[in-house]
């Protein structure tokens, strides 16, 4: 059946500050899939940080991480660390200021009791020569539903003024 | 510290507090891990560029045309 146009469910944003995690819980049950759209950049690093990302506060059932990055360095393909959950690089402090990544987080079937497939496309924002694509899964392997996802940047914090909106799309 | 910030998506109350030292540590761990894994896709991509130059080279040097190496890899 196809999918309706996705519904705001929540947003969050830094405008206060830099946050070391954002956490979206209690998340509705009554929708088929979640996309999570993000604008995003991190305090330190550069050249691309990873955004990490956690299910229900733990990341022991995952059970497959794969990403795929291109860039001026060339191309790189591998796992990722299951426990971080990270595939999607986005901008950081060494980039351009006030510049962001665009990150979409696309979760099918996130109430099932099935393995949950999660896939990202994340553009880092940099005006330089140097600026990753990455595009990735995870597949989450537990039979609970999905009722919390936190993001945390693998160096320093989620900086000011990133934003995160959550919306939840359903087949009926 | 930063604060760590969540968002009850039922009743919409956003929650701040302080990082726990716990989260912190976590946090860095999984930093250290990044960053390995980071440099050690670059070095095996950097690798691939360098042997695939030196094969070139050497495919040159037996006298292949640049387009006839080009072909190889299509």
């Amino acid at each position: 059946m196809a999918l309706q146009s996705p519904t705001l469910i929540s947003s969050l944003n830094t405008n206060s500050g830099a946050v070391g995690s954002i956490t979206f819980s209690s998340i509705p049950q009554t929708y088929t899939d979640l996309k999570i759209i993000m604008s995003i950049r991190a305090t330190t690093g550069g050249g691309g940080v990873w955004l990490h990302s956690t299910y229900n506060g733990s990341n022991n059932a995952m059970n497959a991480c794969w990403y795929s990055s291109g860039s001026a360095y060339g191309n790189a393909n591998g796992y990722g660390s299951t426990s971080n959950g990270y595939n999607a690089l986005i901008t950081g402090a060494g980039d351009t200021g006030n510049t962001f990544a665009q990150v979409e987080w696309y979760i099918m079937n996130y109430t099932s009791s099935n393995p949950k497939t999660m896939f990202t496309d994340g553009y880092e924002e940099n005006n330089a020569a140097i600026a990753y694509t990455t595009y990735g899964f995870v597949q989450w392997n537990t039979s609970s539903a999905l009722t919390s996802i936190t993001f945390t940047a693998d160096s320093g914090n989620i900086d000011q003024y990133s934003t995160f909106y959550l919306y939840g799309i359903s087949n009926s | 510290m930063a604060d760590v910030v969540e968002v009850n998506c039922e009743t919409g109350e956003v929650t701040t507090r302080p990082e726990t030292a716990e989260e912190i540590a976590a946090r860095e761990v999984a930093a250290q891990a990044a960053a390995d894994q980071k440099a050690a896709a670059e070095a095996e991509a950097a690798k691939v560029e360098a042997d695939k130059a030196a094969a070139q080279a050497k495919l040159a040097a037996l006298g292949l045309t640049a387009d006839e190496i080009a072909a190889l890899s299509k």
